[in-house]
């Protein structure tokens, strides 16, 4: 199946490639991990540099003081990973952000943090810790935080390297979470009381919401050690499902365990990172999600009356940047691509890490 | 302890940390004068310690509970340099992990058993309350064999309870905090399916590993475990029972704003995470607070950040002190006692400016108060 798979996407990519173009340029240089984006109705763009740092571009300059410094355990995959703002940021200029720091005892801990836009200066001040004390380790700590379509804010969290902890519901490792920005529980969770959306998560980083149906699409990393190679997945999330980590893997069957819409197979890996659904241009539609190790840019288009099935899959600009983090569609359609190559994995360019800015024609 | 949570808070800025908290009034005085009274320190040199407790075998012994795993002896004044029980390879510490407590049978004089509350880790962090006895040949050391009577998943590392207590009924009583995180995300505290948030009622001595005590008020009760002594708890750090009356004083650690004491009666909810001592939590404002019991104190942030329980007085040296209840905070190091100034009504007077990391309060057999410092020193409560 994985064979038939792969001649579609050679063949299906040609043609595809043949009806649009794409163009790219550099829109800012000089981060540190760019991991993670997003835009507030004022024309700011706000980044996440993993080392701590949160930076603020206007008008296309990147702002040289930091919105605001976060203390991270900057080690290994972790730090200052996600970052979203609140879809009423106009009002309440809510900004929250997922990050690994140091507890006591010099532990790894994992939090999700409301911060808060002072409109006197400019810079960030913590709001309120909204979860605490989430187990972290050197690798394997989740970190993104988007809202979706529901108004709910959704945290992905990795299983601290103790993959046992993802099929435990009452742990929140390796899970997807789901809360209200205020941190409590939705009522309409699929589990009471709980934050859990979704379980059996190795490491997810990547989701995306598919416009008009609110299909929620989940990237995550596969094994890399003793459990064979790669096999990286697209899942399709739906409310209360188990993912199967670390019982089955790759095409490996369950029941009461959903498998990977698609994987990257027992050969290649993708290490995807941040995942969107493109709504305007050549792309609407397309999930796209980018690749750290694959270094690339990966679009599937799905069937729309099969939310499972993978009509088309490719594979764009591999190995043009290096690392791709994220990816993510501005207000005004335009894509950009946080590139990575500065994370202690990559090669980087002098003016790395940069941000890509790219239109699809 | 929460004070630790403060603190890796206060990284984030100074002024976030400030504008996150509330700043509530003051205790109240109390309603007469408090006896004038100091601490004399007894033992210093310890590593963290989080509890100390007699043996109730008349041999003057104190026993300090190191953090990281370590059991030690104070006699005549002395630190013994060997430790009486060390279990620091089952062990993990840090924060608020740790070995947390030990509880010395009521016969133990003549049975030498002893019950232990840690926390351990190896992919599954636990809380785990487990049987030690006391070598046969020396009585200054324990047996290291172990006997597990009791462990439960913990979700988050903080925020774990841990005081293991004979009551006066012989039951072994065991507080156990919400699972951790903030605002208990998995609504531990009103859950009766879940030991997390609760106050526990075990009977050692009935069968093994342990018995649920039948007049427990949730046996036989549907999904209730019937462990479950009382429930609506966030992290009793510290409870303890008066002598004099029997009544069980608890010591709950607020989440933003609110520390308190609970008098604790069997069967009965004291509202985590609907409320915050007084105050709705969840949700915020116009909570339903039927059949909750609220606490017989509580402060704020003014007087500090996280409270530790201690006992109500029936030593023989401070004779104005009989009677109250005394407590205190990690973060401030302020120590008050509170009196029940007619039924049902109670007030609290500030009795000292520690200047202390209390970690815990605890007993000597005669009923003098001991305070732990958790940076390293253990001190009693002595007539000035």
């Amino acid at each position: 199946m994985k064979l038939s798979l792969s001649l579609v996407v050679v063949l299906t990519a040609q043609l595809l490639t043949q009806a649009t173009s794409a163009s790219t340029e550099i829109f800012l240089r000089g981060l540190e991990v760019p991991w993670a984006m997003d835009f507030a109705p004022d024309g700011r763009i706000f980044l996440a540099e993993r080392p701590g740092r949160i930076r603020v571009a206007r008008d296309g300059q990147l702002q040289p003081a930091p919105w605001m410094v976060i203390e991270v355990a900057d080690v290994s995959e972790a730090g200052l990973l996600g970052i979203a703002l609140d879809p009423q940021f106009a009002q309440n200029r809510f900004v929250y952000v997922a990050y690994t720091h140091r507890g006591a005892g010099g532990r790894l801990v994992n939090r999700l943090v409301r911060l808060r836009d002072d409109p006197t200066t400019g810079r960030g001040t913590v709001d309120r810790v909204l979860m605490d004390e989430v187990q972290g380790a050197p690798n394997h700590d989740g970190g993104r935080v988007r809202f979706g379509p529901d108004g709910r804010l959704y945290w992905t969290v990795g299983d601290a390297q103790q993959q046992q902890l993802a099929q435990d519901r009452a742990s929140p490792n390796g899970k997807i979470l789901r809360l209200n920005p205020d941190g409590t529980i939705p009522a309409d969770n699929p589990f009471a009381n709980s934050p859990v959306y979704s379980y059996g998560h190795r490491n997810p980083q990547g989701l995306a919401w598919q416009p008009g149906t609110r299909r929620l699409y989940a990237t995550e990393h596969g094994p890399s050690g003793g459990q064979g190679c790669c096999r990286d997945e697209v899942n399709y999330i739906e409310p209360g499902g188990n993912y199967g980590w670390p019982v089955i893997t790759g095409d490996e069957r369950r029941d009461g365990m959903v498998p990977p819409i698609v994987h990257s197979g027992d050969r290649a890996t993708w290490a995807p990172g941040g995942a969107v659904f493109v709504t305007r241009g050549p792309w609407a539609g397309s999930l796209l999600f980018t690749g750290l190790r694959g270094q690339a840019l990966y679009r599937v288009v799905l069937d729309p009356n099969d939310p499972r099935r993978v009509v088309t899959f490719e594979t764009r600009f591999e190995g043009q940047f290096g690392r791709l983090r994220d990816v993510v569609e501005a207000p005004d359609g335009a894509l950009y691509l946080l590139v990575s190559n500065r994370d202690r994995r990559g090669s980087p360019a002098a003016d790395d890490d940069r941000v890509i800015r790219l239109l699809i024609r | 302890m929460r004070g630790l949570r403060a603190g890796a808070l206060a990284v984030l800025t100074a002024a976030g940390l400030a504008s996150a908290y509330e700043a509530p009034p003051a205790l109240e005085a109390g309603a007469t004068p408090l006896p004038p009274v100091a601490l004399r320190r007894i033992a210093i040199g310890l590593t963290q310690p989080v509890y100390v407790v007699h043996a109730g075998d008349g041999a003057g012994r104190l026993f300090v509970v190191e953090q990281a795993g370590v059991i030690r002896i104070v006699r005549d004044g002395q630190l013994l340099r060997a430790p009486f029980l060390d279990v620091r390879r089952r062990v993990i510490a840090g924060g608020e992990l740790g070995l947390l407590s030990v509880a010395f049978h009521p016969r133990y004089a003549t049975n030498g058993r002893l019950f232990v509350n840690y926390t351990t880790d190896g992919g599954n962090l636990r809380t785990v309350i487990a049987e030690y006895r006391v070598s046969a040949g020396n009585p200054d050391v324990a047996d290291v064999a172990e006997r597990v009577l009791l462990e439960i998943a913990q979700p988050f590392r903080n925020h774990n309870g841990g005081l293991n207590l004979f009551g006066p009924d012989g039951m072994l009583y065991v507080g156990m905090g919400d699972g951790g995180s903030g605002g208990d995300p998995f609504n531990n505290g009103q859950r009766l399916d879940a030991l997390l948030g609760k106050l526990l009622r075990i009977d050692v001595d009935g069968a093994t590993p342990y018995r649920t005590p039948p007049n427990n008020p949730f046996v036989g009760r549907g999904s209730a475990r019937g462990e479950i002594w009382a429930y609506g708890l966030r992290n009793p750090w510290r409870f303890s029972f008066d002598r004099g009356t029997g009544r069980l004083f608890l010591a709950d650690v607020g989440q933003n704003a609110w520390e308190e004491v609970d008098l604790v009666e069997k069967g009965q909810n004291y509202g985590w995470n609907i409320m915050e001592g007084t105050h709705c939590f969840n949700p915020p404002t116009d909570c339903n607070t039927n059949g909750l019991r609220v606490p017989i104190a509580e402060y704020g942030r003014a007087d500090g950040c996280s409270i530790t329980g201690g006992y109500v007085y029936r030593g023989p040296r401070i004779p104005g002190l009989v009677g109250r209840y005394l407590f205190g905070d990690y973060c401030s190091g302020r120590v008050w006692a509170l009196s029940e100034t007619a039924p049902g009504r109670w007030a609290a007077a500030q009795l000292l400016e520690t200047g202390l990391r209390i970690s815990s309060f605890g007993e000597d057999q005669d009923g003098e108060i001991h305070i732990v410092d958790h940076s390293g020193g253990v001190y009693v409560v002595t007539a000035r």
